[in-house]
């Protein structure tokens, strides 16, 4: 498994409980557009999102570096279906969705689908090493980043275990973030069916995680 | 109505209770249960511990994450045709989108019928579908076809 990467930064305006902000929305329609403008808009998108993207397919996928490049596949995907996509306000869980499905699909054995490059496994080689520097050149508490990191991939480990029916509606509430109607949409079920899964999800992790994280 | 609720049915929507999706007066009765239950205090208290460990195992990208996605953007654009020009076409030949499905299903195999998938299910939206089939069809240079 791989190290984590726990300092999010700081984010661009988002939809907050009252709605998507004006910014946010303009943003949305300029990345509809095909053009170069439209890719740069997309791009700061890609930015808001990245985290949740890469965090809801790594909890899929229990892989954290595999996710990366899932990620940057669904972000591809995403951006050239979005100028035909109406309801600009709907960006987010439409994104999360196709996010989702990337991921399941990956999960479900589309194993010529899954490459890892030597590049890529070179590159976080060393990456690995710098954090690893860096965690034992800062005074910052190197110990409870380390702790919280191999927390996390517990955590993932324990969610790649869980039944994918009871998982996907977990992930989709917290790490996604969305709410129990817009999960509903993507998973196509009923609100008390949502509530029922994310439930039952919640108690299976529970039970795993008392044994790993006591 | 009876507002006293059996340890049994508050603990099946402590999850909703937690996440804020019940109806309100549902939510006030396991409220005036929890006041009063240890127990049932205790198990929502669990549920919250797992919420709060899945959200705290959120990642970010790695540096640069925004650039290789403008890269890998810039190469399937210039292995394909325009991509305008796509989109444009891909709008004029929409009504033929599910025969062009269809098609696509028998013809070429497991890879599309993986990202036709995507969009098939949640949206059914002909323009997006035609839309990823030609985004799989060309300039995905990681994919042999
Ligand atoms: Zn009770």
């Amino acid at each position: 498994m791989s190290r984590d990467r726990e300092n999010t930064p700081p984010r661009p305006p988002e939809p907050t409980a009252s709605g998507p902000t004006d910014e946010y929305l303009l943003w949305v329609a300029e990345a509809r557009t095909e053009s170069a403008a439209g890719d740069r808009a997309f791009t700061r998108l890609v930015e808001l999102y990245r985290s949740r993207v890469v965090s809801l397919v790594a909890a899929h996928l229990g892989d954290a570096d595999q996710a990366e490049d899932v990620a940057q596949e669904v972000f591809l995907k995403a951006r050239a279906a979005l100028p035909s996509v109406r309801e600009e306000a709907r960006f987010e869980s439409w994104l999360l969705r196709i996010a989702y499905r990337t991921a399941i699909d990956h999960t479900r054995g589309f194993w010529w689908r899954r490459r890892v490059s030597l590049e890529r496994l070179a590159e976080s080689a060393r990456e690995t090493a710098l954090a690893g520097a860096a965690v034992a050149g800062a005074g910052n508490d190197p110990e409870s980043t380390l702790l919280r990191s191999e927390r996390s991939s517990q955590v993932r480990k324990a969610l790649r275990e869980v039944p994918e029916a009871f998982r996907a509606p977990v992930v989709l509430r917290d790490i996604a973030g969305l709410s129990y109607e817009e999960i509903g949409r993507i998973l196509n079920c009923p609100l008390g069916t949502v509530e029922s899964r994310i439930h039952r999800g919640r108690q299976a992790l529970r039970r795993k995680l008392e044994k790993l994280l006591p | 109505m009876n507002s006293e609720m059996r340890c049994q049915d508050v603990r099946s929507r402590l999850s909703g209770y937690h996440d804020s999706a019940l109806p309100p007066p549902l939510a006030g009765s396991i409220r005036l249960h929890l006041d009063k239950c240890p127990d049932c205090a205790g198990e929502l208290a669990a549920i919250s511990r797992v919420a709060g460990l899945v959200s705290g195992s959120m990642l970010d990208a790695r540096p640069g994450f925004e650039e290789r996605f403008a890269r890998k953007l810039t190469a399937r654009r210039a292995a394909g045709e325009s991509w305008a020009a796509r989109a444009r076409l891909a709008k004029r030949l929409s009504a033929y989108a599910a025969a062009f499905l269809l098609a696509a299903l028998v013809g070429l195999g497991p890879a599309v019928v993986r990202d036709v998938r995507d969009y098939v299910a949640p949206s059914s939206d002909a323009q997006i579908l035609y839309l990823a089939l030609i985004e799989n069809g060309s300039g995905d240079q990681e994919d042999s076809h």
